[in-house]
């Protein structure tokens, strides 16, 4: 299973990029939205975690980009941005393409669970 | 758009010169005088350093030091020097002066910075003389520069009517080879030898039949002897109408996406470029630097949004419109009446639909000087905010001013997406310690734009979120969602 991390905090991305690769998922990392379309389409994850609010191309555009090349592949969307006023950033990654979303801080088992789910639901889809 | 305003802004690039930067910081501080080198903005090639430890600097010691600059730089000419001092400012402050000093250093060296070339440097002296060396300019133009942005610090500290505290001196050698300094007190004064360059002059004044044309070996620029008021009064109606001919007005919607809707529109005054077919410049960028084209800019803007608050009133349209203004047009009493009184004639009711935005605000400008330059403005609108740099971080200033947003421009700003986002973030942290509200104007991308929202801006406007338009439209409702629709 390969899992392409975007994230253009440093910190964050490793830190998901350990958890994940402690509970053996294979990892590779993108810096921002355009270097994470490219990796998308180098490496073909099985699964995908993006942040929202990314330099270059940010997430929800990301997200717009992969589902018109991949409309099955899991995303995760992750965002501290939040809620503001009436404006919820997951809730429009949720719209525009994101299989769930995840708001900034999660907890580390929570992260997990949710990738091997996705994982196996879409390997379970493929196969019927 | 000038750099930094407002407040103390971030560490800027480094942009080193050469040559003649070297000489000078060599002759004026080598010999065992520690000095500090202080970047400023790119694109100028620029470096300043300080004298370490400030307090009044030794004249006959300054002296020497520019007499032995001028002997190492042949090609220097003494008249090239030119210093601006802020003694006369700092002797109206009293004992005032420890709390404002520096402020006024960041003032100062704001404007310098605005108006230096490529290859032009400066460097300070003590607390209060700044030294400029213009390298592409004739010893008039040099002068006649130094004038300017002496008066343009003074006017930004004290107001239009301090031109007496304004002190510019440019450095003369004598026959004896010692070199003294020579006060530029007046507007005579600069003009002094009657022999003008005038790079603005338009191209007939050049030729004229009277005025034999010769070339200066230094700069390669035209020398026209005539008189001071026509060149003056040429120069002046060559900068209207190279900068004001062509200017047209579009508006900008700008989107509040904590009500989800774009109810406000800002005035932007635009120059058509008469030298690429179609093209559209910022007029505000086309008159930095020139108070006087700038005065008219603004009178154009405040009579154009006039017209549309009455067309507003006419039509029962009821939107917002954000008019900018230069802070230094308001800087001028005279200017600051006349745009307080012509701003005054819109109608009572339509007052409340109006945001007047101070554009163009130095950095660490006083609070006594914000509140005497916004009072005026205040009864005539529903708000007043400024606009400063990006890479603001406190806005202490501006609390109990009157003043109830800040914003910043960046899309004429070559950073990269990832230090403007950062830099979106500290500002907004700062705008709230102050508890004002916050705009981003340009940003041209979903990204920036995603940024400021999640940062909290409370207004964002862009070609990311809107084109602009050539007249307030009406109230569009405007959602996140909205951001990510085919155009």
């Amino acid at each position: 299973m390969q899992v392409l991390v975007i994230d253009d905090d440093v910190a964050v991305r490793q830190t998901i990029a350990l958890l994940l690769e402690d509970a053996g998922i294979e990892v590779i990392q993108a810096a921002d939205g355009k270097e994470g379309f490219r990796a998308f389409q180098r490496a073909r994850p099985d699964l995908i975690v993006t942040d929202i609010i990314m330099p270059e191309k940010e997430g929800i555009q990301t997200i717009i980009d992969i589902r018109k090349q991949d409309p099955k592949l899991p995303i995760i969307a992750i965002s501290g941005g939040g809620r503001i006023g009436n404006t919820d950033f997951l809730e429009i990654a949720a719209r525009l393409g994101a299989s769930t979303t995840l708001p900034k801080p999660f907890d580390p088992e929570v992260l997990v669970d949710l990738v091997r789910k996705l994982c196996d639901d879409a390997k379970r889809a493929a196969t019927n | 758009m000038s750099s930094d305003r407002a407040g103390p802004t971030e560490p800027k690039e480094t942009v080193v010169d050469e040559g003649l930067v070297d000489k000078l910081r060599r002759v004026l501080w080598g010999s065992g005088k520690t000095h500090e080198v202080r970047p400023v903005a790119a694109p100028r090639k620029t470096l300043t350093w300080k004298q370490a430890g400030g307090g009044d600097a030794d004249e006959a010691e300054f002296l020497g030091q520019i007499r032995q600059l001028l002997e190492r730089t042949p090609s220097l000419q003494a008249s090239r020097v030119n210093i601006i001092g802020l003694k006369r400012i700092k002797e109206r402050f009293g004992d005032a002066w420890q709390r404002v000093a520096d402020r006024a250093d960041r003032i100062a060296r704001n404007v310098i910075e605005r108006h230096l070339d490529p290859g032009d440097i400066y460097a300070t002296w003590g607390e209060d003389t700044y030294i400029t060396v213009f390298a592409r300019l004739s010893e008039q133009e040099a002068r006649v520069k130094c004038y300017l942005i002496g008066n343009e610090i003074v006017r930004t500290l004290l107001g239009d009517d301090a031109s007496e505290y304004l002190e510019v001196k440019t450095a003369v050698t004598r026959v004896d080879g010692s070199v003294d300094l020579k006060a530029v007190g007046s507007m005579d004064q600069m003009f002094e030898g009657a022999e003008v360059i005038s790079p603005l002059a338009p191209p007939e004044l050049k030729a004229g039949a009277d005025d034999a044309p010769r070339t200066n070996d230094d700069t390669g620029l035209t020398l026209v002897p005539i008189e001071r008021d026509r060149v003056v009064q040429r120069e002046a109606d060559a900068v209207r109408a190279n900068v004001l001919a062509g200017v047209d007005f579009v508006f900008r919607p700008m989107w509040d996406p904590t009500r989800n809707v774009i109810a406000t529109y800002l005035c932007v005054p635009r120059v058509r470029l008469s030298d690429i077919d179609g093209a559209v410049g910022d007029a505000s960028l086309a008159v930095a630097g020139d108070s006087d084209a700038m005065a008219r800019l603004d009178a154009a803007t405040v009579a154009r949004v006039k017209g549309d608050l009455r067309a507003m009133a006419a039509d029962g349209r009821r939107l917002i419109i954000a008019m900018p203004i230069h802070f230094e047009t308001l800087c001028s009493t005279a200017l600051r009446r006349r745009c307080a009184a012509e701003i005054g004639t819109i109608p009572e009711a339509m007052k409340q639909y109006l945001v007047i935005e101070v554009i163009d605000v130095p950095a660490g400008v006083l609070k006594s000087r914000l509140m005497e330059v916004i009072a005026p403005l205040r009864l005539h609108c529903r708000a007043v905010s400024l606009q400063v740099a990006i890479g603001t971080i406190d806005f202490t200033q501006i609390r109990g001013t009157g003043i109830s947003a800040v914003g910043a421009e960046i899309a004429h700003l070559a950073k990269s997406e990832f230090i403007l986002m950062q830099q979106l973030a500290r500002f907004q942290r700062a705008a709230e310690k102050a508890e004002v509200v916050t705009f981003l104007h340009g940003a041209q991308t979903r990204s920036l734009v995603a940024a400021a929202v999640g940062a909290g801006f409370h207004y964002v406007d862009g070609d990311a979120v809107a084109a602009t338009l050539a007249r307030p439209d009406r109230i569009v409702p405007f959602q996140l969602a909205d951001l990510y629709m085919p155009r």
